[in-house]
């Protein structure tokens, strides 16, 4: 069998089972991958570029478009490595609104996540409830920022402007409807014998080759290594909160939906505790106005665990009013692409937008 | 998978901390790459973050006693573009999770047919973005076996990310853009592609 025949096809970006903008071109030996290769690039709008142009707090605007369901993250390590150049101290109540921003964030790009997989294996309702939910977030936000998806309300020393009074009251109203909504997503999508079928055993991979290939987030918490930024490279108000991490052992497609799911319950727990916790005080440290907003010279890392995997930010600063350079480090450009193209091998082609679901591949993260 | 008395909102089985490659601290990896390599820089910025300054041929050597040590997780490679300097920096970030700390592995490598060892025989996850990187700043990476078309398809122009491309000036003579920009444009954008810092 040395000579076999291969056919390949091109798989999205219009694809209906497709996550997000990008593509495949699969070789297939029958309905068996032989050989992926990713296709990125058709969200691709040069941000990095663009960030070199625009001055640091114009820049604010455009960072979150690089991840679509969990854009804040993007503004918290942008803001996180400029703080850091600066050495500007942010007060502890901004930190703690951060936190539970991220979080919400977490649990909606979860919903988001965890509807997909029930898409991708023909179970549509899940996506309707999950997506549903999601929205009741997107109008805490809306509530919060002026704004649904990209809030644009994280800036270097802290946040745009405090809560309003009653918002805490509301989003406790929303995790106790999420909470409550938890089990139904249990039964529908795991107690469901399709799920069993289609996602025990899915492209398992193990820790030691998982860490060989920089796989991040809960794709490497399914591996069984316990290890997340929040708890391991604190940012933030994640010190003080207590919080689970999750893993599983196995690394299969079935382990990485269960840490998703876990993951939201953990959130929830978080945020009531950040709500309990948060201290008074200001929520914004005393910075230049943005327009004469200057950065020293210098760089910096920050990272951030997303609801996907590790987020960093690499700032370059030469002094002045524009950064010198921006370097995203988004988790799909990792496993999206290398680690994608590695698992897909040997499975048939009607697996291959589960697995890209499983482990929840963001594009938009991969072209910036 | 049915469990009458779960709790949604618990961890179903945590496994606490069951990889622990090592244990040496952040300063103690510095120290011993500063000791082991003639002609390193070292510098602590704090618990978590150390830098290391290296000349592009002991990079692999530095690359390798850091993994050896822990720091096995390859964060990020990102290229700079220092035109004042006629250099190209290459930035190797990676994370230790033992030591819980990020070293920067920083070399720089002469701006004129840019080329440099890939790293991908050492840190796999390299191979995509050395491949990038390739493809918009031109540098060369022999070694990686899979240095193909990334993101920008029948390009034609000179890699885009490099700080003497003109995205502006390019787009008005390949596509041939005839539109009159206002005059309280920023100056960067019609200079040399956003490097006034002023």
């Amino acid at each position: 069998m040395s000579d076999f025949k291969t056919t390949e096809i091109i798989f999205g970006p219009q694809h209906p089972g497709i996550h997000g903008n990008f593509g495949f071109r699969l070789e297939l030996d029958g309905d068996m991958v032989h050989r992926a290769r990713v296709v990125p690039g058709y969200l691709h709008r040069a941000f990095e570029k663009l960030m070199e142009q625009r001055t640091w707090m114009q820049n604010i605007a455009i960072v979150p478009r690089i991840c679509v369901p969990d854009p804040d993250v993007n503004e918290v390590a942008y803001s996180m490595a400029i703080e850091e150049i600066m050495g500007l101290e942010v007060p502890r109540r901004a930190d703690y609104i951060r936190t539970i921003i991220l979080e919400l964030s977490r649990i909606g790009s979860h919903l988001m996540g965890l509807g997909g997989l029930g898409g991708a294996i023909g179970l549509y309702t899940l996506p309707m409830w999950t997506n549903g939910d999601r929205d009741y977030i997107l109008d805490l936000f809306e509530q919060l920022t002026g704004a649904r998806v990209y809030h644009i309300f994280i800036w270097p020393g802290g946040v745009r402007w405090d809560m309003p009074d009653n918002w805490p009251r509301k989003v406790r109203k929303v995790l106790d409807h999420i909470e409550k909504q938890l089990p139904s997503y249990w039964s529908i999508f795991f107690e469901s014998k399709v799920t069993d079928a289609r996602l025990i055993g899915l492209s398992p991979f193990d820790s030691d080759w998982a860490i060989a290939n920089s796989v991040t987030g809960p794709n490497l918490r399914a591996t069984g290594v316990s290890y997340d930024i929040r708890r391991d490279d604190p940012y933030a108000a994640y010190e003080d909160l207590d919080f689970d991490v999750i893993t599983r052992k196995d690394g299969d497609g079935m382990a990485r939906a269960l840490v998703r799911y876990f993951e939201v319950g953990q959130s929830i727990r978080i945020i009531r505790e950040a709500l309990d916790k948060m201290p008074s005080g200001p929520v914004r440290a005393k910075t230049p106005p943005p327009m004469a907003f200057m950065v020293p010279p210098g760089d910096a890392h920050a990272r951030v665990e997303s609801s996907k995997g590790e987020y960093g930010y690499y700032v370059v600063s030469k002094g002045g009013k524009y950064p010198y350079r921006v370097h995203v480090r988004g988790p799909s450009f990792t496993h999206g692409i290398d680690v994608l193209e590695q698992v897909l091998r040997g499975y048939e082609i009607s697996d291959t937008a589960l697995i890209t679901g499983t482990l929840d591949v963001c594009p938009p993260d991969i072209d910036r | 998978m049915v469990e009458d008395s779960l709790d949604h909102t618990k961890a179903m089985d945590p496994l606490k901390g069951d990889y622990k490659p090592g244990s040496i601290k952040l300063e103690g990896a510095l120290e011993r790459i500063k000791r082991l390599i003639d002609g390193v820089e070292v510098e602590a910025r704090s618990i978590k973050r150390g830098v290391i300054k290296v000349d592009p041929k002991l990079k692999d050597l530095v690359l390798k006693n850091l993994k050896e040590m822990g720091f096995d997780h390859f964060v990020l490679l990102t290229c700079i573009d220092l035109i004042d300097e006629d250099r190209f920096e290459l930035v190797y970030h990676t994370w230790s999770y033992g030591t819980k700390g990020l070293i920067m592995v920083k070399t720089t490598i002469d701006r004129e047919d840019p080329s440099i060892g890939s790293v991908v025989p050492i840190f796999r996850p390299a191979i995509t973005y050395e491949r990038e990187i390739k493809e918009m700043f031109g540098v060369d990476f022999p070694g990686n076996p899979r240095l193909t078309q990334f993101i920008l398809e029948d390009w034609e122009g000179p890699p885009p990310m490099r700080k003497d491309f003109n995205a502006l000036q390019y787009s008005v003579e390949r596509f041939g853009t005839d539109i009159r920009y206002p005059k309280s444009l920023p100056p960067h954008l019609l200079n040399d592609g956003g490097d006034d810092n002023e």
